[in-house]
């Protein structure tokens, strides 16, 4: 198939959008409608339940929507120089699925599941490129990162379910966080925190998603700016009715928000590398999104949406923007090209709007978002709850300036200044096919801007109960509020940004970029790599990798803590009576058959030869059966005389083959007869405990044990009267189905030890010197020459 | 296996063969009744081709048979998983047992079949299979291990396949001198290309360390035998 | 009666220990050998007294017999044991095709092949 896969997989999404679409047409608004679909895990009240309402059916339309236009665009993207095109749509409709489970998600643990699939997809995803080191050390980080915050997710999704006693959204969004212990309500809400933090990328997480920018653009474009990332904004969206009056609410969310605002739009214009600079001003993003439900009013959050959809159209198209410049000249950094505009107009007309949109100028739909977003900001600068009123508001227009310094760099650097002779050297036109996704999206930006009426029935249509507060039906966006505080500031903002910008321009952009040590990877893959070395530490401290010292020290530790706790109690097992009692309860057959296997076993020990020793096990085993006949276990009897004898034709083959020298043991390396003591010490100390285990155990034992069932029973339920057998075949019959299979990996194993052995030439030119029987050569061969 | 054998062990073993076969065919059937079952009946059936073996050699014995014990084995566990599957066909749950009496068959009288018996066939041919593939590779390989592994790679070995071990025994105190003259051996092939020239022995070289020869997994196919 | 069975565990036992902490990986084997024994012999004493109890086989259902449970444990146990076994002999072929030794001391003791 190669690139022509794209085809097959863009009904996918088309077909997604346009069923959410027409669902967005039969919701009624300001509903929730549950879909229980199917009853998965009943016991744990782990259900299929769909969550219809105005929040999952936006995140489903971004979803699809972007879905829709990255796939077209990853259809010209990613042309012959890649490989495995089948790979990549595969995990981009895995990816897409995973998303839509988590944005429809009606059970908590059911959209856990699949908050947890976006994160493996996503590795998969910025894994695609393995071969580099910037795909594998990027895909690790994202991975480690949001997995280790989705276990603390995890915890809060389980802690919550359990303190409401459901894991349905509706009980779930009807908890009563007063009503619980207020050290838990708090952890809750800081396990939830986490989890959202993680998946978006909030300080101190913020390291990964830069580094997830060596994924090819569609992947960037789609999951890190426009899709996965917003799920942590997704998820604050979700348990925001839950939440939001907890005092930590605002705190928290607007402090690590507007926080990750300033430092991702400082780091944004601070570095070069393209890809970067648009996943820093994502993260920037991403923490105003999640600061600004932190500051949202307890009845509800206002225009939301308006500002997520905004910033996935700009955001989205600027991605592509820097995919298409990649594609076209081969470079990856902003001092790498410029002067674009003559060869690539279009591409420049792109990207001035949706700069634009980015820096707040008016006629984009971002000019309309700030204006709102001010207008929060404000409120919350004259109302504060828990947080300083004037921090989110001077971050934020900090921030901006920077943003739009940032937007100024990149339509000026890329497009109007002389051309670089790296661009001169590289570029070759990409098409017009790569042009439209992003010619979409600015345009919607565009006549959003122009026209915000248009916001109007959308964010009435997706209205959330608990979410946002109902929206006046005469309420009209306008473009022109006139002269009021809201518009001053974004002037100033603007106005701001134009000495910053100059300023750099003044310098030249003469800086490495910003300091790794700022950026926490590098801190991050010194953590990992210390995981293994202190891993490797502890072995050395217990010494696993040597096993002659290992042993020992297994067998020490059993026998103090097993054997000690025993004899601490031992007076609970009446050793001297059952001493005492002895010649009462003597058994003579028994006894004899003990002392016999007592022999031999000891003869194990003293004999040198290797069959001497092999002689006495078997004697050993052999009496064993004898015992078994004595304990009333006639299949045991029979099974055990057989397995010994197998063991034996076994053992005698394998040792024939040895050097006879080795046989009579005299190539052992002869022990010390500190190390001889201590032997003796440990096994006398595991045998001493075993045996007061084994007593013990044979005291307790219960006048109604689990095998009279199978006593009982075995007639009536499995039709056969030799108790033992229908346990293996009947009753615990999957435990023999797995333990025959166990037989067979066994010997497979066996095979491959022997199989997996290769000698070289000249050690088959030395198999003279080989020991007895080792010899590569077979006999016949020997005999012919 | 060619070793010479007296003529009473070769009778008395095919008596004791046959004789440990239909026993072992009784255990089996009785085992859901009285003791016995596939595990005993399958040492026991196992036990006596070993026994044959010793007669009539591994080689012998492997072409009257034509199968390869490991099949036998696999064909045991695809038997007792496709027994426990029966009961699935009538929405029973898996590994579910049936039974049938009947008491006034002609000729044998009590007659005894049930799905149990399915499932101790499939156990009995499992444990066959693995434990005659153990002691015959056992048996074999100690003698001839290249002719084993070129029999084995012939019958399994993927194409795709390489050997991923390669590396000469040095390391004991016992071999040190011939594992260091085969080390140097392998140097001078390896210089030597692919020359079938005998390579020059008694050199003592215990003490030189070899110039950092490359890993196992590196070498060259030449040196492959 | 207990008590023999549970002196006759703890000597196998001992014995079995012994035999793992050498040096000699032949030792080693008929250790583990010896010391599946003495595991089934665990199980096996768990089943109480076996005196005035007939074998588990069903017959007659006045007469107290003795628990299937453990027996059945045991059958599995001596079969993976032996397989266990098995795979342990070819461990110690490939040990001594590889280093021509049988001692755990001297071969750990060595090199790794891969560093010569």
């Amino acid at each position: 198939m190669g690139r022509r896969v794209h085809l097959l997989a863009m009904p996918v999404p088309v077909i997604s959008c346009a069923l959410i679409a027409w669902t967005l047409g039969q919701h009624e608004a300001g509903t929730q409608v549950y879909l229980e679909v199917w009853s998965w895990v009943p016991s744990l009240g782990l259900d299929m339940v769909l969550l219809v309402d105005g929040l999952s059916l936006f995140f489903g339309l971004v979803v699809s929507g972007m879905g829709v236009l990255i796939f077209w665009y990853a259809g010209a993207y990613l042309d012959d120089h890649y490989a495995e095109h089948n790979r990549f749509y595969s995990y981009l409709l895995l990816f897409m699925g995973a998303m839509l489970g988590t944005a429809f998600g009606g059970n908590l643990l059911f959209l856990f599941i699949f908050w947890e699939l976006t994160g493996i997809s996503s590795f998969l995803l910025i894994g695609f490129l393995y071969g580099t080191k910037e795909g594998q050390s990027g895909s690790r980080m994202a991975l480690l990162t949001t997995v280790f915050t989705g276990l603390v997710l995890m915890a809060g999704v389980a802690l919550l379910g359990l303190q409401v006693g459901s894991w349905h959204m509706r009980d779930i969004l009807a908890a009563d966080l007063g009503a619980m212990d207020a050290g838990m309500a708090a952890g809750l809400l800081l396990l939830f925190a986490i989890g959202a933090f993680g998946k978006s990328a909030q300080a101190p997480f913020h390291f990964w998603l830069p580094n997830a920018m060596s994924a090819p653009t569609p992947v960037s474009a789609y999951l890190h700016s426009a899709t996965m990332v917003k799920l942590g904004v997704f998820l604050s969206a979700r348990m925001f009715p839950v939440f939001v009056e907890h005092e930590l609410w605002a705190p928290v969310l607007a402090g690590v928000g507007f926080t990750t605002l300033l430092i991702g739009s400082v780091f944004a214009f601070f570095s070069h590398k393209l890809k970067a600079i648009l996943a820093y001003t994502t993260v920037a993003m991403l923490g105003l999104f999640i600061g600004f439900y932190g500051i949202a009013l307890t009845t509800g959050a206002r225009f939301d949406f308006m500002h997520i959809l905004n910033h996935t159209a700009y955001k989205g198209a600027l991605f592509m923007v820097v995919g298409i410049i990649d594609h076209a000249t081969h470079q990856k950094y902003i001092t790498q090209v410029g002067g674009l505009w003559r060869r690539m107009p279009l591409l420049g007309f792109i990207t001035i709007v949706c700069a634009a949109s980015m820096a707040g100028i008016p006629l984009t739909s971002g000019f309309i978002s700030k204006e709102y977003l001010l207008t929060e900001l404000y409120r919350f600068y004259e109302s504060p709850v828990g947080l300083p009123g004037w921090l989110p508001l001077v971050f934020s227009v900090v921030a901006f300036a920077f943003m739009a310094a940032v937007g100024i760099r990149l339509v000026w650097h890329i497009f109007f200044r002389p051309e670089t002779k790296e661009v001169a050297e590289h570029f070759h036109h990409p098409g017009l096919m790569i042009h439209l996704p992003p010619l979409v999206l600015a345009v919607a930006t565009l006549t959003f801007g122009i026209f915000p009426a248009l916001f109007g029935p959308l964010l009435q249509g997706l209205a959330t109960p608990g979410l946002q507060q109902a929206l006046d039906p005469e309420y009209t966006f306008k473009l022109w509020h006139g002269i009021n505080a809201e518009f001053l500031t974004s002037m100033a903002i603007l106005a701001l940004s134009l000495p910053i910008f100059g300023a750099a321009q003044a310098l030249g952009w003469r800086w490495d970029g910003i300091p790794r040590y700022l950026m926490l990877d590098l801190a991050f893959e010194k953590g990992v790599y210390a995981l293994p070395k202190g891993a490797a530490r502890v072995s050395q401290l217990l010494r696993a990798e040597s096993p002659l010292d290992y042993i020992p020290l297994i067998a020490v530790t059993l026998s103090v803590f097993t054997g000690g706790y025993l004899l601490l109690h031992l007076e609970t097992l009446h050793l001297a009576e059952a001493v005492a009692a002895l010649p009462d309860t003597f058994y003579k057959q028994h006894l004899f058959v003990a002392t016999l296997i007592t022999l031999a076993s000891f003869g194990i020990v003293l004999a040198r030869r290797w069959t001497t020793q092999l002689i006495f096990l078997s004697t050993v085993g052999f009496l064993i059966t004898v015992y078994f006949v004595l304990y009333q276990a006639p299949d045991l009897a029979l099974t055990q005389i057989l397995i010994e004898t197998a063991t034996l034709i076994l053992i005698l083959l394998i040792l024939d083959r040895f050097p006879r020298s080795i046989q009579r043991g005299q190539r052992t390396m002869k022990r010390s007869g500190a190390r001889k003591a201590l032997n003796i010490g440990v096994s006398c100390a595991v045998g001493g405990t075993m045996f007061l285990l084994t007593y013990g155990a044979i005291l307790r034992k219960e006048e109604d044990y689990i095998g009279q069932f199978f006593l009982d029973n075995t007639v009536d339920l499995a039709k056969g009267s030799n108790a033992v057998n229908t346990i293996l075949v009947d009753f615990r019959g999957f435990d023999t189905l797995l333990e025959i299979a166990v037989l067979l990996i066994a010997i497979l194993g066996a095979m491959g030890l022997i199989m997996r052995y290769r000698r070289n030439p000249a050690e088959l030119e030395e198999a003279e010197f080989a020991a007895g029987g080792f010899s590569m050569r077979g006999h016949s061969e020997k005999e012919e020459k | 296996m060619t070793t010479q054998t007296s003529i009473i062990f070769q009778r008395i073993t095919l008596i004791v063969f046959f004789i440990a076969n239909l026993v072992a065919v009784y255990l089996l059937l009785r085992g859901h009744n009285f003791p016995g079952g596939g595990f005993i009946a399958g040492v026991a059936t196992a036990v006596s081709i070993v026994l044959l073996s010793f007669v009539s050699g591994v080689e012998s014995l492997s072409r009257f048979f034509r199968v390869d014990p490991i099949r036998i084995a696999t064909v045991g566990l695809l038997i007792a998983v496709l027994a426990g599957c029966l009961p699935l066909l009538v929405g029973k749950p898996y590994l579910e047992t049936f039974n049938w009496k009947w008491y006034d068959v002609p000729v044998i009288g009590e007659f005894y079949f049930g799905t149990p018996l399915i499932f101790d066939v499939g156990v009995y041919l499992v444990v066959v299979g693995v434990l005659v593939k153990i002691v015959f590779t056992l048996m074999t390989s100690t003698f001839n291990l290249a002719e084993v592994m070129r029999k084995e790679a012939s019958l399994y070995a993927s194409p795709l396949e390489e050997p991923i071990e390669e590396h000469p025994v040095v390391g004991s105190d016992i071999f040190d001198k011939e594992a260091a003259a085969a080390a140097e051996n392998r140097q001078r092939a390896q210089g030597a290309g692919e020359s079938k020239t005998p390579p020059e022995t008694g050199m003592k070289t215990t003490e030189a360390p070899a110039p950092e020869p490359p890993r196992a997994e590196d070498k060259p196919d030449s040196e492959k035998p | 009666m207990f008590l023999v069975s549970a002196l006759l565990v703890g000597i196998l036992f001992a014995v079995s220990t012994y035999l793992i902490l050498q040096g000699s990986f032949v030792r080693i084997l008929f250790g583990f050998i010896l010391i599946a024994n003495a595991a089934n012999l665990v199980l096996l004493s768990m089943t109480g007294d076996p005196r005035g109890r007939a074998a588990p086989v069903v017959l007659d259902e006045t007469v107290p017999m003795a628990d299937p449970l453990p027996q059945a444990l045991i059958l599995t146990a001596i079969v993976i044991g032996f397989a266990v076994a098995a795979y342990f002999v070819f461990l110690l072929y490939r040990i001594f095709l590889d280093w021509k030794t049988d001692d755990a001391l001297a071969l750990f003791a060595k090199k790794k092949p891969t560093d010569l």
